[in-house]
């Protein structure tokens, strides 16, 4: 009798199954294109449905010795780019004080490696949030979008449900928190929080957290929430270790895990198809010098499936050639093969005179000591000193007065 | 001319000549922190002259926390319009300030005698050795010298008792108090030891009479002050300046105290909850130490005052050398028993020795840091405590000889108590 | 209160307390003792720990120095100049160096014939300095030709790098106690021509080694035993290790530079104690210490030998690295030590280790007070009641300790065996004068030990060394206060405890030094020798010379 049954519930379940996985091919069939062959197109067309992407990239540090944080990001930063997404959907936060310092041998600019190949602040880096902007309060206003009405859409991710973002962290942390520039701890919890409100707000289909600073595996321990891959530099009790130092410049100029992170990252380009399982097993101990850990449990895909397009990358629906140089060449001139100009030249004056027929400077008045011009006093009436001596004086009496009076 | 007069002269001289002759005494003891807070100091009173000869509002820019009517009063010494001679009243005010309490001392002395030489047999120390006490006590000339508004404060404590036990005029010493209290916020805490002392020397009026008679003397002397400052600064703004500031621990400055340094590096969710509980500290412990010391209300009061000079938020080494100063009155009851007094006598003049030390290392050289500094503070208060600790036992010890009837001094000699 | 009551019974019950009471001169002894033997452990394997850079920012050696080849040749030509000016006045060298400095490009100005040069960073804050100081003359007495040339040649190199952030000022000073020293109180003071607050100061001297030296010492003991910050010692020692550069601390000798030895270490760690006591006292002084007070950290670099196998650009490296340090800084040095004692340029021990010592000492003569009181068999309520005249007494000893404090150093000549002598006046007045009551004699004995153990105290942390030393030298008093003695032994003690006679064994500058140190270099030490020691030496002298000093027969002790 329990035969037949196991046998009925066998099949059953095995019909189920393969329906359920000819559905999933009828979906993705459903969605090719009509210019390119079906097998490209599921290739292309990453099967984690989101989007857009987003990158949250930030340092915690600030001051002349942590340079190496700052070229960490920007690194990161201008790979991000390059692979496609716009500053638009780049939330860039770093103390931004180590191109200009005075210390810099090389000012204005940002390296990230010895052979000063690359300047990462060369042009066109926008960042978000600058200088003591940096706080955990910002971040975690950041990640869960609770703004006032006047913040500017430009500091704000706006992501949605179908938005992949990418969230870099680095700076100098310990076992569950991660210290932002002077005062400040974020928690483990705090960012797992974060998260789940993230969650519930439906502000993110998946995450990418990278985070790489000392103990850095303990600030991904926490996470409780669905659909997020999180990597960090190195276990509890352990310490991140920094690549090389310039010797023309003096410091420290990347950190080890972020190193072969961007060494492996600079062989992708937009269309690559490779998955993140083979960045991840980049982070061997003999390179990176600490145990890094990854966190796979709280997504939903297999690592191996996931492209690395789907979190440094931008979307893409379309495989474009390079026809970059001439879409730029024929947007920026015109058909004579002159430069457009896209500014008028004539901006300050107007503002100038606007600044000078403004009505709402206040002339300057005298300031004399006193109450009379006094905006903001406390005092109801004013009291002259004589009154106040008199009264001083009186209550002084009276209570001698009650002194002599009491038996 | 007896020796009470010699000390009286001698104590007062000191007072007197020191800053006439030296006016830079005054500036520089009331910079150094250990002697005067931002509270009392005399140069946040000048400050306040100038404010009020100059038509300022006297709270307005956070220095002052002294008390408008006080303020007021000693401005008439201020504006007589030569320098020299203002200051050479105020060193005759504070000299006389200081001479004041001696006498009030001695009477407190001979009645305290009085009460409980029958009791324990032991004797007093004489009138002059109760007024060297306290006019030879260093710690309470560096105070008067440096012009602190603290003993205006203790002026008004030690009359309260006077009026209350020597002169028997109630009502009075409630007005004390609350001039006190006006002064300085923390002597408003003793007005519960006084309503029990009240009600101790005073067994036959009906106690709801004393309590609530004179609590109504106490909140109507205060309420007068407080509606005429309100009256003169126009405003409320002068109950947060003077009594904000010590309840509310505003001024983060290092003191002998004990609360500045938790204060300094706490964040700021926590700050309230935290003065909270400081204030409830220094204010819970009253309520027993009254009740369990009834019989001796004297004593109940001088040891809540010690144990308010504790856990202020602005102590200065003042506060404890009153305290060293009045104690020498119970010698007539419990003293002789006090057994540890070597060891807080060597702790106080090393904390005296070291205190200015550390915090010179600190400010100035920058070798040393604020946990130098702090642990000083700490041990001042271990001596607090060590003092109360040693009242206390010598107290119950008297209290068993006393309900045993032990006369016997070999007997009293060679008696060990111990608590269960 | 109830424990305390506990073993108070205890004790009662075994009559320690009376035991104790005649042990005390015993453990005051052995208090003495233990607080010698504990700096005799600390140069043990274990007790002393390794040097370490606290502040990550400082970042040593991290950036390549270019004052190289290139530079040794413009070194070498300045030199052969500065060489030249050896026989001029100090104006005509400071007019030629002047000269150069204006070349180069540089701010000059005077402070009496002190000629110092600001930098300001072209792209710095303009807020804080660094100093370069040297001096005409060595602390050896040599023509300071190479460091002269040296510090042109950096000034020069200094304006050719961008990355600055704090100022650099130069100073060319005669020599290097007084007159830095006033330099830098005019520079905090009264001087026109300034450059921010100073964070570091190096002070150079390379006399006539040529280009070539073996290798370098390093003084860093401060006034008023202040010493700078360790991190700064040590960045400078990283520095010197990169380079391949020796480095020696208390005249260890060029045999045993790398010997590091139980002897060794205790030997730096004694000389050391020493020095730090000495400094503003000897005639000669370092450099280093004209600093002190100012919150800045200062050491000396001296070159030694001639034969190499360094040159004289590695020793300019040294500068420029540890300047690039410094300049790497944002706050004032406070992650590290300030207090502490060098055992070797690479071991240290911290204030917590070495303190023990100078609390043993303090504690030792607490006891020694104690005991003498308990000892003479005086009730207690004596001693209140005779405090009075106490007081008066020792009062009117440091009355006239404060006279001769303010009396000596107008004279300035070698007083100290004379004074040595007029100390045992009481001497000769025994016989004239009536004897002390009991009382006073014990009590005042008591009491000047007591103001010795409260000295020690004072000055634990602030000048350990001072204090240990105090300490030491103190000890022979706390033996004469157990009658009955020999009048001899009593008079040998008192001998070998007179601080004049510890000045006049310590040779013979040394009182000049003393006497004027504080007008010349705010050295304090003076006023502790003479108020302090001196007058409670005069306590004891006068109690045990002129006192009454027979026990009574029957000894009860009577517990507190």
């Amino acid at each position: 009798m329990r035969l037949p049954i196991s046998v009925l519930l066998l099949s059953i379940w095995a019909i189920l199954f393969t329906t359920s996985y000819a559905e999933e091919q009828e979906e993705s069939k459903a969605g090719e294109p009509s210019f390119i062959s079906t097998e490209d197109a599921s290739h292309i067309i990453s099967k984690s449905k989101h989007t857009n992407n987003w990158a949250v990239l930030v340092s915690t540090s600030r001051f002349w010795f942590n340079y190496r944080h700052m070229a960490n990001v920007l690194s990161l930063y201008r790979t991000v780019k390059r692979l496609g997404i716009p500053d638009s959907q780049i939330i860039l936060m770093l103390s931004d004080d180590v191109a200009c310092n005075p210390r810099n041998a090389f000012p204005g600019t940002v390296f990230n490696n010895m052979d000063q190949a690359i300047d990462l602040y060369g042009e066109s880096v926008e960042v978000d949030y600058r200088g003591y902007e940096v706080t955990v309060e910002n971040f975690i206003r950041l990640l869960t979008d609770r703004w006032d009405p006047d913040h500017p859409r430009s500091k704000r991710l706006l992501t949605d449900q179908n938005s992949n973002i990418f969230i870099y962290l680095t700076g100098h942390g310990g076992n569950e928190f991660l210290k932002f520039q002077d005062a400040e701890e974020i928690g483990s919890y705090d960012i797992a929080d974060a998260f789940e409100q993230m969650y519930e707000k439906k502000r993110y289909n998946e995450i990418f957290f990278m985070i790489d600073t000392c103990q850095a595996n303990t600030m991904y321990e926490r996470f409780y929430s669905p659909n997020i891959l999180a990597v960090g530099s190195s276990r509890l009790d352990e310490s991140s270790y920094s690549h090389h130092s310039d010797m023309d410049i003096g410091v420290a100029v990347i950190d080890r895990f972020t190193y072969f992170t961007l060494d492996y990252l600079e062989k992708i380009d937009k269309d690559s198809q490779e998955t993140i399982d083979k960045l991840f097993d980049v982070y061997t101990f003999e390179n990176v010098h600490s145990n890094p850990g990854i966190r796979t449990d709280l997504f939903h895909r297999n690592v191996s499936e996931v492209l690395l397009t789907d979190f440094f990358g931008n979307v893409q629906n379309v495989v474009v050639n390079d026809g970059d140089e001439d879409l730029l060449y024929i947007s920026n001139h015109d058909k004579t093969g002159e430069l457009l100009k896209f500014y008028d030249e004539e901006p300050e004056e107007q503002i100038s005179e606007g600044i000078v027929n403004s009505t709402n400077i206040k002339t300057s008045y005298q300031i004399d000591f006193g109450v009379e011009n006094e905006e903001s006093s406390d005092q109801i009436i004013q009291v002259s000193p004589t009154l106040a001596k008199r009264l001083g004086l009186g209550t002084g009496l009276v209570v001698i007065g009650l002194w002599f009076v009491s038996t | 001319m007896t020796k009470l007069n010699q000390v009286l002269i001698i104590g007062g001289l000191i007072r007197f000549l020191i800053p006439t002759l030296l006016p830079q005494v005054v500036p520089i003891l009331s910079s150094i922190n250990e002697i005067s807070t931002p509270i009392n100091s005399f140069k946040s009173l000048q400050e306040a002259f100038y404010y009020f000869a100059n038509g300022i509002e006297l709270y307005d820019g956070g220095i002052n926390h002294h008390p408008p009517v006080l303020v007021i009063l000693l401005s008439f010494v201020n504006d007589l319009g030569y320098p020299v001679l203002s200051n050479i009243i105020f060193n005759l005010i504070y000299t006389l300030c200081d001479i004041y309490i001696t006498y009030r001392l001695i009477a407190l002395n001979q009645w305290y005698h009085d009460q409980w030489s029958s009791k324990s047999g032991s004797n007093k120390y004489n009138d002059d050795l109760i007024a060297s006490f306290y006019l030879f006590n260093p710690l309470i000339i560096v105070t008067n010298l440096s012009h602190s508004t603290l003993v205006f404060s203790v002026l008004f404590i030690i009359e309260t008792l006077h009026q209350l036990l020597v002169i028997k005029n109630l009502p009075r010493s409630m007005i004390a108090l609350s001039i006190a209290s006006y002064l300085s916020y923390t002597p408003v805490w003793l007005v519960i030891p006084l309503l029990a002392l009240m009600q101790v020397t005073n067994p036959d009026v009906p106690k709801v009479e004393i309590y609530g008679r004179n609590f109504g003397f106490f909140l109507m002397g205060l309420m007068l002050f407080i509606i005429m400052s309100f009256l003169i600064t126009a405003s409320w703004q002068f109950f947060y300046q003077c009594y904000g500031t010590i309840f509310l621990f505003n001024k983060i400055q290092p003191n002998i105290g004990l609360w500045w340094y938790i204060f300094t590096e706490m964040f700021e969710f926590f700050t309230p909850f935290y003065i909270g509980v400081f204030n409830l500290y220094s204010i819970i412990f009253i309520f027993p130490i009254t009740l369990r010391f009834t019989n001796d209300g004297v004593f109940a009061f001088i040891l809540s005052l010690i144990w308010l000079s504790f856990t202020k938020s602005y102590p200065t080494i003042g506060d404890l050398g009153y305290i060293l100063s009045i104690l020498p009155i119970f010698k007539s009851s419990f003293l002789n028993y006090c057994k540890f007094s070597i060891v807080y006598i060597i702790l106080l003049i090393i904390c005296l020795i070291l205190s200015p030390i550390f915090y010179y290392c600190w400010i100035v050289l920058g070798n040393g840091n604020s946990n130098f500094f702090y642990s000083i503070n700490l041990i001042w208060g271990v001596i607090y405590l060590f003092i109360m600790m040693d009242l206390i036992w010598a107290k119950l010890t008297l209290d068993y000889i006393m309900d045993n009837d032990i006369k016997d001094k070999e007997q009293i000699d060679k008696l060990r108590l111990t608590q269960l | 209160m109830a424990l305390a009551e506990t073993i108070s019974r205890k004790i009662h019950k075994l009559g320690l307390i009376p035991k104790l009471i005649k042990l005390l001169p015993i453990v005051s002894l052995l208090l003495a003792i233990s607080s010698v033997s504990w700096l005799l452990i600390l140069p043990l394997e274990g007790n002393y720990r390794r040097t370490y850079i606290s502040e990550n920012a400082l970042m040593p050696s991290q950036a390549t120095s270019f004052f190289r080849e290139s530079e040794w040749n413009i070194v070498r030509g300045y030199r052969e100049e500065v060489g030249k000016l050896e026989a001029e006045s100090i104006e005509v060298r400071n007019q030629v160096i002047e000269s150069w400095l204006h070349e180069i490009g540089l701010i000059t100005a005077y402070h009496e014939n002190t000629l110092y040069s600001i930098m300001h960073a072209p792209r710095g804050d303009d807020t804080e300095a660094m100093v370069l100081a040297v001096p005409w003359i060595t602390s050896d007495d040599e023509y300071n030709e190479g460091a002269i040339a040296l510090a042109v040649a950096l000034s020069r190199y200094f304006t050719r790098l961008s990355i600055w952030s704090k100022n650099i000022i130069v100073v060319f000073v005669e020599d290097n106690k007084v007159p830095l020293r006033k330099w830098v109180e005019a520079y905090h003071t009264s001087l026109e021509e300034t450059a921010g607050s100073i964070e570091a100061a190096i002070v150079m001297e390379y006399g006539k080694n040529g280009d070539y030296f073996d290798y370098y010492e390093l003084n860093y003991e401060g006034l008023n035993g202040q010493l700078p910050n360790l991190d700064l010692l040590n960045t400078l020692n990283l520095i010197g290790y990169h380079e391949g550069l020796h480095c020696v601390i208390q005249g260890t000798p060029s045999t045993e530079l790398i010997k590091n030895t139980y002897f060794t270490r205790l030997r730096t760690l004694v000389r050391g104690i020493i020095a730090l006591t000495l400094t503003g006292i000897k005639p000669k002084g370092q450099g280093c210490e004209a600093f002190s007070g100012w919150q800045i950290q200062a050491f000396t670099l001296k070159a030694k030998g001639t034969t190499g196998p360094h040159d004289i650009t590695q020793f300019g490296r040294l500068v420029d690295s540890t300047f690039r340090s410094v300049n790497n800084l944002l706050e004032k040095f406070h992650q590290s030590f300030f207090f502490y004692l060098m055992l070797s340029t690479k071991n240290f021990v911290s204030i917590g280790t070495y303190l023990p010592s100078a609390v043993l000492m303090a504690v030792s003569f607490t006891f020694s007070s104690l005991g003498t009181i308990l000892i003479s068999g005086i009730p207690l309520n004596s001693f209140i009641t005779e405090s009075s005249k106490l007081l008066i007494i020792f009062v009117s000893i440091e009355g006239i300790c404060l006279i001769l404090a303010l009396a000596l150093p107008l004279i300035k000549i070698d007083l100290s065996i004379g004074l040595v002598v007029i100390s045992f006046l009481p001497l000769l007045l025994k016989n004239y004068v009536k004897k002390l009551n009991k009382t006073i004699s014990f009590g005042l004995i008591a009491l000047s030990l007591f103001f010795i153990s409260l000295l020690i105290v004072a000055l634990l942390i602030v000048h350990f060394s001072l204090a240990l030393l105090l300490g030491l030298f103190c000890l022979p008093l706390t033996f004469i206060a157990q009658p009955p003695k020999p009048q001899i032994k009593t008079l040998i003690n008192l001998l070998i405890s007179n601080p004049f006679f510890i000045i006049a064994i310590f040779g013979q500058d040394v009182f000049v030094g003393l006497v004027t140190s504080w007008h010349d270099m705010q050295c304090w030490t003076w006023f502790v020798v003479i108020l302090g020691w001196y007058s409670a030496w005069l306590g004891v002298a006068i109690a045990s010379l002129m006192g009454d000093f027979t026990v009574e027969v029957d000894k009860v002790k009577k517990d507190q």
